[in-house]
């Protein structure tokens, strides 16, 4: 839905490395080397980045107008 | 209690809506109608 | 007892440690994850929320958010006895959040958190907490306070705490035949071969898998450890800087010998 604040496994803070990793992939860097550069090491971390979905943007479509 | 029209998101209390059968909006006749959240300050644990 | 360091900042402590016994250093391991006390955002009043997520959804992502924590200017509840962290001033830090996207889809940040202390302020302020559409709101009030990480993991000062044991590896030089089998084989590239010479690069790297031993044709190669030696790593949330994370453990884990020193003296008084 949106991203994770912290890895599931080892709980190190990720949430605030989502919007980087989001638009450089988006303009067509190697997520391998995006998620080295952000400092991102153990796989555990690395899967919660390169997985995630961004389902919140769909669901803002379907929230009550206010 | 409180209701918030879709349409013209004017509220209604749920005493005006009892006069007539069948819900609608007393400013605009628009049949979908939201709860208004309750004024109440909710407590959440951060768990 | 020997200590060097080999990779020191706010953020990482990595050590190899030597002659320690393997019960003490798991005692500060486990320490350093459970007891160390630090920030975080434990209770959250809501005045509104037309977001996309639950108000528990949302005061769960609070209580997760690392903050920089002060633990020389607060006490635990149970120090003042305090029964509603709302009301006892020198216990919690009340930070709030009150968000409108006007008129466009506005993420909502860690940054947008404004804390009565400027001391305790998120680890980080790109965070996103939530997500509003146009029109939504969120008006918050969250109240932060000291806890361990026994009670709830938020409150754990690392994300990593570990230690493993320092590898040794001997070539036996009489069966060596410099195959280079045992180069291929290591997923760590710890060995290298030139000529008739077999080389170990850093042993710290090794992770004890033995991959070497197996591909050894001639079992030259033995893999164990030192004894009473190991390599230890913390990683820091942010919370607090990873000297600061060890002295507080050890004080704690002194602290508790001397209680239960004192209370079996007394009972064999």
């Amino acid at each position: 839905m949106i991203i994770p604040v912290r890895c599931f496994t080892c709980g190190a803070l990720i949430g605030d490395k989502w919007e980087e990793f989001k638009k450089r992939i988006a303009q067509g860097e190697p997520p391998s080397k995006v998620l080295d550069e952000l400092g991102i090491k153990r796989y555990c971390c690395r899967r919660m980045l390169l997985s995630h979905i961004d389902l919140i943007y769909d669901v803002l479509n379907f929230t009550r107008p206010s | 209690m409180k209701y918030r029209c879709g349409r013209c998101g004017g509220i209604i209390d749920s005493k005006d809506l009892e006069i007539l059968p069948g819900i609608r909006c007393s400013y605009c006749g628009y049949r979908v109608l939201y709860k208004v959240r309750s004024p109440t300050i909710k407590r959440v644990k951060a768990i | 007892m020997e200590v060097s360091i080999l990779e020191y900042s706010d953020k990482y402590l990595k050590a190899l440690v030597r002659n320690v016994p393997l019960p003490l250093i798991n005692a500060l391991r486990r320490t350093i994850i459970a007891e160390v006390p630090t920030m975080a955002i434990d209770e959250v009043l809501f005045i509104d929320n037309t977001s996309a997520l639950y108000d528990e959804i949302i005061a769960h992502r609070l209580g997760l958010i690392p903050l920089k924590t002060d633990l020389d200017r607060y006490k635990m509840p149970e120090e003042v006895g305090c029964k509603d962290i709302t009301q006892c001033r020198e216990v919690a830090v009340r930070l709030i959040l009150d968000v409108e996207a006007k008129d466009d889809i506005r993420v909502v940040y860690s940054g947008d958190l404004k804390s009565e202390d400027p001391e305790i302020t998120p680890v980080s302020d790109k965070i996103p907490i939530v997500i509003l559409s146009k029109g939504q709101k969120i008006a918050l009030e969250a109240y932060a306070r000291l806890g361990r990480g026994r009670e709830h993991i938020k409150w754990s000062p690392v994300s990593v705490s570990v230690f493993k044991y320092l590898p040794k590896i001997e070539v036996n030089l009489e069966l060596c035949t410099y195959c280079g089998e045992c180069v291929k084989a290591c997923p760590r590239k710890i060995f290298s071969i030139e000529g008739d010479n077999i080389k170990i690069g850093n042993i710290i790297n090794c992770i004890l898998c033995r991959a070497c031993e197996e591909a050894c044709p001639t079992k030259a190669i033995t893999v164990s450890w030192e004894s009473d030696s190991f390599v230890f790593y913390i990683e820091s949330t942010g919370a607090l800087p990873s000297k600061r994370i060890i002295v507080e453990a050890f004080k704690i884990l002194k602290n508790k010998l001397l209680q239960l020193q004192k209370k079996v003296m007394e009972a064999t008084k």
